[in-house]
């Protein structure tokens, strides 16, 4: 059984329609990501999964219950971090984790939480005292403190300086080690990419696509650019190039899903006829490329009006 | 950096609601006296009202030894007992309601029983504080006599205890009424305002119309004002004030006791962690 079986879940706020028709299936220990721009619908998905929202229709199950009709039990096992920063202004970092802690069966050891979140410096401040960053950890180490089988993460990372983020991410790989499920959303193509087992890309309340990050990139290929000088300008490019050549006067660039071949044969090319390749780049297009044609690609085909 | 987790011991049982509901008081406890202003005006509001009541009307109440100061504490801490549940405890609850906090609480296995125990029991300590505050400027300046009988002490600890759970639930139940935490303290003055004036607080029970003290006799403020009255002031007081001679004290136990009952099932039962979760 899946930890995460959601079929057709759909959600209205008024005339906004914010899901139509979600199915998603997050297996156990995955690290699983969903992608999509603002509005999307992720915080409104998230929040269903973890029995804080409605649904209107559709059918869920989360670590084999109804989120809906969560018991006490269900929700120890359940860790959350939301969108939204906690509140508790007059309570201290370490006062608030502890209280936490109390709530669960089998919470985690506090110092070491509280260490390896590097909040250990900051434990006895007061929280409207934190910075934003600050606050984003804590509303992790409270998330985490029941210690979950299943962990969802509402963009964890969002407004934290790039060495926390990279500490974070290898906190929750410690995590999906150990075996945790978690089901994050993101902005960050990176994050997506360093964590996740698949993504799956959700525009307009509808999941577009689902796969593993290197499986959705790899497939854009590599992007091999360069620029060329006198005399090659006048010259025939070579024969038998794959498809996607785009010349643009002096500029050439190609995406090819085998660079080598088609930069030995541009060498090649080159030095035959005196010349050689100016500034020549080569580079892996990664999922953020993926993610942009794919959106700039549902655009196109919403203004075609398919 | 690693994780710190060992996999959870499966079975392991969830935390006891009582205790977690002291644990949760004992938060509340801290957040209130850290919220310093808080304090200062919570507390200072009563002793205002005492002040002003005791210092402007000077002398004795007509055919009595009983000074505007005395006659005026009892039903003062009445009122302050109501308005740690009606305004306090409905505001804590309001805004925790709009900024965020029950929505992240409703994501963690706390039981609604925990998270009401610790508002009801900071509740309590908010009105003792109060009514400590009110006995000691009372005993100051007003000749306020603490009872040296264990009976009035008996029934000081009933109606205290049964009238600070009966304003609390009656506090919770409020809360539900803003629709922004900013129209909170707006939409409570009503509630607590209302009730101040027809339970008497402030004068002779009897002096209302028969009709408004039936209405007032169906909530805790009435029974409050009463057994406080019972415990603070001269016994012939009993016969001057009340309609038909008496505090009627076994109706007020009775009325008590059924808004705690009733009201602490209804506010659990009824509870909504946010506008959408259920349970
Ligand atoms: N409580 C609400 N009432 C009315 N409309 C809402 C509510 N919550 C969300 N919406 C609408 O539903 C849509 C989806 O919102 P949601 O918050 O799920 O998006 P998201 O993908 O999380 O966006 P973001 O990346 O900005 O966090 C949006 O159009 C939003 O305006
Ligand atoms: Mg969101």
């Amino acid at each position: 059984m899946h930890a995460i079986e959601a079929r057709g879940v759909t959600r209205r706020y008024g005339e906004v329609q914010a899901l139509t028709g979600v199915d998603l299936d997050v297996k156990n220990g995955e690290v699983f990501a969903v992608l999509g721009p603002n509005g999307a619908g992720k915080t409104t998905l998230v929040e269903i999964l973890e029995g804080l929202r409605r649904r209107d229709g559709g059918s869920a199950s989360v670590l084999g219950a109804d989120p809906a009709w969560a018991s006490r039990e269900w929700r120890s096992r359940i860790g959350a971090v939301l969108q939204v920063n906690t509140q508790n202004d007059e309570l201290t970092v370490g006062e608030l984790v502890r209280a936490y802690a109390r709530y669960y069966p089998h919470p985690l050891d506090i110092d070491h939480l509280l260490e390896a979140l590097d909040l250990t410096a900051i434990r006895d401040r007061r929280i409207h005292q934190l910075s934003g960053g600050q606050r984003r950890r804590l509303d992790l180490a409270l998330g985490l403190v029941g210690d979950p089988e299943l962990l969802f993460l509402d963009e964890p990372t969002t407004g934290l300086d790039p060495e926390v983020r990279i500490r974070i991410w290898e906190f929750i790989e410690g995590l999906s080690e150990q075996g945790t499920t978690v089901l994050l959303t993101t902005h960050y193509m990176e994050e997506a990419e360093t964590l996740a087992d698949r993504v799956a890309v959700l525009v307009g309340g509808r999941i577009v696509t689902t796969g593993a990050p290197d499986e959705l990139g790899g497939s854009s290929g590599v992007h091999v650019s360069f620029r060329l000088h006198e005399p090659l300008l006048t010259v025939p490019l070579p024969e038998r190039l794959p498809p996607m050549v785009v010349r643009d006067k002096d500029h050439i660039e190609v995406t090819t899903d085998d660079p080598t071949d088609v930069v030995t044969r541009f060498v090649l090319w080159a030095d035959a006829n005196g010349g050689e390749l100016a500034e020549l780049q080569i580079h892996q297009l990664g999922l953020e490329q993926f993610y942009l044609e794919l959106l700039d690609h549902l655009n196109d085909w919403e203004e075609a009006g398919v | 950096m690693t994780a710190t987790t060992k996999r959870p011991t499966q079975g392991t049982r969830l935390p006891n609601a009582f205790r977690l509901g002291l644990s949760q008081a004992w938060l509340e406890i801290k957040s209130f006296s850290r919220a310093k202003d808080m304090v200062i005006f919570t507390l200072g509001l009563p002793v205002m009202f005492l002040l002003v009541f005791g210092l402007v009307f000077a002398g004795t109440l007509e055919g009595t030894d009983v000074s505007a100061g005395q006659w005026f504490t009892p039903g003062i801490i009445a009122a302050s007992v109501l308005s740690a549940g009606v305004v306090n405890l409905a505001t804590s609850m309001a805004i925790e309601r709009h900024d965020g906090t029950l929505r992240r609480l409703a994501l963690t296995p706390i039981p609604i029983t925990s998270y009401l125990v610790g508002k009801i029991l900071m509740t309590a300590l908010t009105a003792l504080a109060m009514t400590i505050v009110l006995l000691a400027v009372g005993m100051g300046l007003f000749d306020v006599d603490l009872p040296s009988d264990a009976d009035r002490w008996l029934t000081f600890g009933w109606v205290f205890g049964l009238g600070v759970m009966a304003a609390a639930v009656l506090g919770i139940a409020v809360s539900r009424l803003p629709r922004t935490a900013r129209s909170a303290s707006a939409v409570f003055n009503l509630p607590f305002l209302g009730l101040m004036f027809i339970s008497g607080v402030f004068i002779e029970f009897g002096a209302l119309p028969e009709w408004l003290r039936t209405v007032a006799g169906a909530f805790p403020l009435r029974w409050l004002a009463a057994g406080m009255r019972s415990v603070f002031l001269p016994d012939e007081f009993e016969r001057l004030i009340e309609p038909g001679g008496s505090y009627r004290l076994d109706i007020g136990l009775i009325v008590l006791s059924a808004w705690v009952i009733v009201g602490f099932l209804v506010a659990v039962l009824t509870f909504r962690w946010g506008r959408e979760r259920r349970g």
